[in-house]
């Protein structure tokens, strides 16, 4: 672990102002007899499509939390922000939520882009951030927690499964980011340890819209499979020029992302059917637990609320995982939390059994492969209670108190 | 005389707003107001080459960009601000003396120059956002990508990079910032060189047939709104802790000309309150989930637009003189034909 | 030489797009110099027509060809009739205007229709060259793209409107003197391009994800397409897609999407440069 300057200004900078915040919002939730946490998402703007459900799930675990007599003999009371697609939205909101509203937790910020630029400002403030998007991996600091699936839990399994299924000869084709560019290492990682081949790695402008040339190398190349993680609106125009291209049917697509911004209800079945994607959560879940928590988001939203996936899915889980943690620590202070969580959280929800795990600050859950068909999902296969990485030990937060920075899977 | 005065009152509010503020305000509100006042500040570069020179840049957020990611890494591998914010200025303006001699030199002008701006500032963000690889990096800090560059350090005392500001003085700096390049533009726009800028606005052929080196006046006043505009990203930076390509998109480029519309081109006042104005507008209507916020924000736009088609300033100055000439009421106007 | 055929598509596909987005734009900018912000939601609300129509049971031609450029040229002239008319004059002013109600375009869609409206899927199948396989619906898109231009190049320079608006365009002032009433002709412009932006989205509804925000992909590149173009009203931006649209294919084939893209903003800031007034003061002697 290098403790660079960098950090360990910014920390030594933050305690002064951080200590004074504590202590306002020790005072303010002491008094009153509801607490605040906040949520931070685009409930505007071209991200929308991820930042509404999500929203609409820490809703409904908030209501769940305050029917059954709230937490600590207090109502949570959730602050919505609308960060309108604008990352410079996320920090001072996030700052606005800590400063004014004196919230204990706060969650949100799905993308990538948003989490870094919110990350800091909790950090500087001391309350805690739970993350409840699906992620690269990696994120292993103090005052985070995952509760979503990292990347070796989500790519991993998948690609397990691919190179036993569906053959050795990979094509990965992705938007240009950060998060698509740290799955394609895992993608060479998996295939070394599994005898498989990465023919080209692929990465797209967030806003091309025609993917002509992209197709015509996918032919040249003739993989036995298409990993895409082609993320957002513009990015949708490959699923259709791909199977205009009549390719659906010979080369199966798998993805970490699809479905995620609903891809498989604004492109028609037969421009979807057969793609295969690997999700701790998905809607048609059949358990009854998750018939419980359909039935409550149906008593929040209406019948014809937005579909629920596994990234939104971490709006409920995150809530709830964090009100075990309140209970168990009695307390709503953050080393209190933090402590409970690191304690192995075990909670048992719609998408199984989930338990956070203390070093790495992720969550160790189940992970179902499955299969759209006529814009409906259908399992093929679960993987049982896969662990977080620990990134050859080096993503624990007992050992590396300080570490902020993101680790990378090595090939 | 009493130009004079009327000219300094609006600086001189700014000067009290910075220091009554802090005593005032909400830690949050000073925060946001800190980089509310840095973005108007790079507006007013906008509002200086656009308004006074008539140089019509679509581009303007590339000098943002490049100051804000030039504070980022100066900070983060030398750990003082003053010189991040020095070399955070002076960059935009070397790279707007390249760009402009390249623009003005062969004679572009009009939307043309502005596409041109505005198709730089896209290649930065095309390129900025491809460098999510650590390979990406100056000195030890990698550009970050997509994500960019995060936990900027803020401002501190010149010359001891331990010593950081705190929130109230950060937000007196910045209001004091805005208040100076707001006398430093009116200065140079009332200065012989402004006037000239002004008479190449007007017209540029008669400015050159009368003997003014237009594409040397043009080269000066470029620079100088891309120095201001690369300070006003350094502030951004610092205030908000990071940076990210979005500084360099489309919606960040046309925010900026947008804020010099509503405030009415050829002005600098109208500019910084409609830029306050504007950010304070889609901050509020984003704590404040009513409904849908693009809609409401769209709508008001509209209506602003169709109620004061000169932009903010004008408008407001109209109002001022309408009442002073015609006490029974500014309607009664309506009855000349236009 | 299945791959030559192959490239030789994918460079023609690319102009074709290029074309079909920036047409709408060039009609309305060339003739009134209005940059219309809200370009990129006359596509996208081209695309909801079409994919709404088509799901409340219109034949999918029809919605396309008759309902997206009917509803969007509608759209379209209430919004000239209430925003851009009182705006003559004011060009600076309309940047704002139609900013606004891009805005309001999007929101609107949104609160109506939510963020994710069912797809329509493209028709006619695809056609295999060796190794590879097309859309041939693409192949349409570029057939109808060139009948598009050639109309437009037709009914410009062989109507009496397009007289009209060619003299509008070229001095307004003098076309008033001779009796022409501009501001019909403006409005009949702007709802002309309206519908055609309403055409090209409902062309791309099938081959892209129909969303509320679709219409920011297009609206840079159109833009830049137009502008690079310079006055010739059909044949400017038609040459500039020419120019920009292989340079943009075959460097996202060969080198990597990025450098294609870059290029293509690149190389417009090239031609600006050469000919500052936009390739087609080439033959049109710099107006």
């Amino acid at each position: 672990m290098k403790l660079s300057r960098r950090t360990f200004l910014g920390a030594s900078a933050a305690i002064s102002g951080a200590t004074i915040a504590g202590a306002l919002s020790g005072r303010a939730w002491a008094a009153s007899d509801t607490i605040a946490i906040a949520s931070l998402h685009d409930l505007s703007g071209p991200l929308d499509i991820y930042g509404v459900p999500s929203n609409l799930c820490m809703k409904v675990a908030v209501e769940e939390i305050n029917a059954a007599g709230g937490l600590l003999g207090k109502k949570v009371e959730l602050k919505v922000y609308d960060c309108q697609s604008d990352i410079n939205k996320y920090p001072q909101y996030a700052q606005k939520a800590v400063l004014n509203d004196r919230v204990v937790m706060v969650q949100g910020a799905l993308s990538g882009a948003a989490r870094e630029a919110t990350r800091p400002v909790l950090r500087k403030h001391k309350i805690p951030f739970i993350y409840g998007s699906f992620y690269e991996g990696g994120l292993c600091e103090k005052n985070t927690f995952c509760v979503n699936t990292g990347g070796n839990q989500q790519v991993v399994p998948l690609l397990e499964w691919s190179f036993k299924n569906l053959g050795k000869k990979l094509y990965y084709i992705a938007s240009d980011y950060n998060a698509p560019r740290n799955f394609g290492i895992w993608n060479h990682v998996m295939a070394k340890r599994e005898g498989g081949q990465v023919l080209a790695d692929d990465y797209y402008p967030l806003d091309v819209t025609d993917f002509t040339a992209a197709i015509a190398k996918i032919q040249a190349a003739k993989p036995d499979i298409v990993h895409s993680c082609l993320v957002g609106g513009p990015a949708m125009s490959f699923y259709r020029q791909w199977a205009a291209a009549g390719m659906l049917n010979k080369i199966p697509i798998i993805s970490i992302v699809f479905a995620a911004g609903n891809e498989h209800e604004v492109l028609a079945p037969e421009e979807t059917d057969g793609v295969i994607v690997a999700y701790n959560y998905f809607q048609e879940l059949d358990t009854p637990r998750n018939k419980e928590f359909l039935a409550k988001v149906e008593a929040v939203a209406g019948k014809n609320h937005p579909y629920i996936n596994g990234e939104v899915f971490g709006g409920y889980s995150g809530v709830m995982l964090w009100a075990e943690a309140v209970k168990r620590a009695g307390s709503f202070e953050r080393q209190a939390v933090l402590a409970a969580l690191e304690s192995g959280i075990r909670w048992e929800g719609p998408a199984g059994v989930m338990t956070t795990d203390g070093p790495t600050h992720n969550t160790t859950q189940d992970v179902h492969i499955i299969k759209v068909k006529n814009r409906v999902w259908n399992l093929i296969e679960k993987k049982e209670q896969i662990a977080p990485d620990t990134y050859g030990g080096k993503c624990n937060v007992f050992t590396n108190p300080n570490q902020t920075e993101f680790l990378m899977p090595q090939i | 005389m009493l130009r004079h005065i009327k000219n300094a009152l609006f600086p001189f509010a700014l000067v009290l707003a910075a220091f009554t503020g802090p005593f005032v305000l909400e830690p949050f509100d000073l925060v946001n107001l800190s980089a509310f006042s840095a973005m108007a500040i790079a507006a007013l570069g906008l509002a200086f080459v656009w308004g006074t020179l008539g140089i019509l840049n679509l581009g303007h957020s590339v000098f943002f960009g490049v100051g804000a990611y030039a504070y980022a890494i100066t900070v983060s591998t030398f750990g003082d601000s003053t010189l991040a914010v020095l070399i955070g200025t002076m960059l935009p303006i070397v790279f707007s003396l390249v760009l402009g001699s390249c623009l003005f030199f062969s004679r572009l002008g009009d939307v043309y120059l502005g596409v041109i701006t505005l198709c730089v500032t896209l290649i930065f963000y095309s390129f900025m956002t491809s460098t999510a690889d650590p390979w990406f990096h100056i000195g030890p800090v990698p550009l970050g990508g997509f994500n960019g560059i995060t936990a900027i350090p803020s401002l501190n005392v010149p010359g001891d990079p331990q010593a950081f500001l705190s929130t109230e003085a950060t937000f007196s700096i910045c209001l004091l910032a805005l208040a100076g390049a707001y006398i430093l533009l009116s200065l140079v726009r009332s200065s012989d060189a402004g006037r000239i800028m002004t008479a190449i606005r007007e017209n540029e052929l008669r400015s050159e047939l009368l003997g003014y080196d237009i594409r040397f006046y043009k080269l000066l006043g470029f620079a100088l709104s891309a120095a201001i505009a690369g300070f006003g990203g350094t502030l951004y930076t610092a205030v908000m802790g990071f940076v990210s390509p979005n500084v360099f998109d489309l919606p960040q480029a046309s925010q900026f000309v947008l804020w010099v519309i509503a405030g009415g081109l050829g002005t600098f006042v109208g500019p910084v309150v409609a830029s306050f104005a504007f950010q304070l507008l889609s901050c509020q209507l984003g704590a404040n989930q009513v409904f849908n916020t693009e809609l409401i924000f769209g709508a008001t736009i509209v209506l602003f637009v169709l109620l004061a088609p000169q932009g903010l300033q004008p408008m407001i100055v109209r109002m001022a003189n309408l009442k002073l000439t015609y006490r029974s009421g500014i309607f009664r106007r309506k009855e000349k034909p236009a | 030489m299945d791959q030559f055929v192959i490239l030789c598509f994918a460079v023609v596909n690319s102009i074709a797009l290029l074309a079909l987005i920036s047409l709408g734009l060039a009609v309305i900018f060339g003739m009134m110099r209005v940059i219309n912000f809200a370009h990129g939601e006359f596509i996208m609300l081209g695309g909801y027509a079409t994919v709404i129509a088509n799901h409340a049971g219109v034949n999918l031609w029809l919605s396309m060809f008759v309902v997206s450029p009917m509803v969007v040229g509608l759209i379209g002239a209430v919004a000239e009739r209430l925003i851009i008319r009182r705006l003559y004059g004011h060009l600076v002013t309309t940047m704002l205007a139609t900013w606004g109600l891009s805005l309001f375009l999007i929101g609107a869609v949104t609160a109506i229709f939510g963020n994710t409206t069912l797809g329509v899927s493209a028709p006619l199948g695809n056609i295999t060259i060796g190794a590879y396989s097309i859309g041939a619906y693409q192949l349409f898109l570029i057939a109808v793209t060139a009948l598009l231009v050639v109309c437009s190049l037709l009914a410009l320079h062989w109507t009496k409107y397009g007289l009209i608006a060619r003299a509008a365009m070229q001095n307004a002032e003098m076309a008033a003197t001779l009796g022409v009433d501009c501001d019909r002709v403006y409005a009949t412009t702007f709802i002309i391009g309206a519908a055609t932006s309403g055409l090209a989205g409902a062309l791309l509804a099938p081959i892209s994800g129909v969303l509320p925000h679709m219409g920011a992909a297009y609206v840079a590149r159109a833009f830049v397409t137009v502008i690079s173009g310079g006055g010739a009203l059909i044949t400017g931006f038609l040459s500039a897609a020419t120019i920009l649209g292989p340079v943009e294919a075959l460097l996202s084939y060969f080198a990597t999407p990025v450098v294609g893209q870059a290029s293509l903003l690149l190389l417009a800031v090239i031609i600006l440069r050469l000919f500052p007034t936009g390739v087609s003061s080439l033959w049109t002697g710099g107006r």
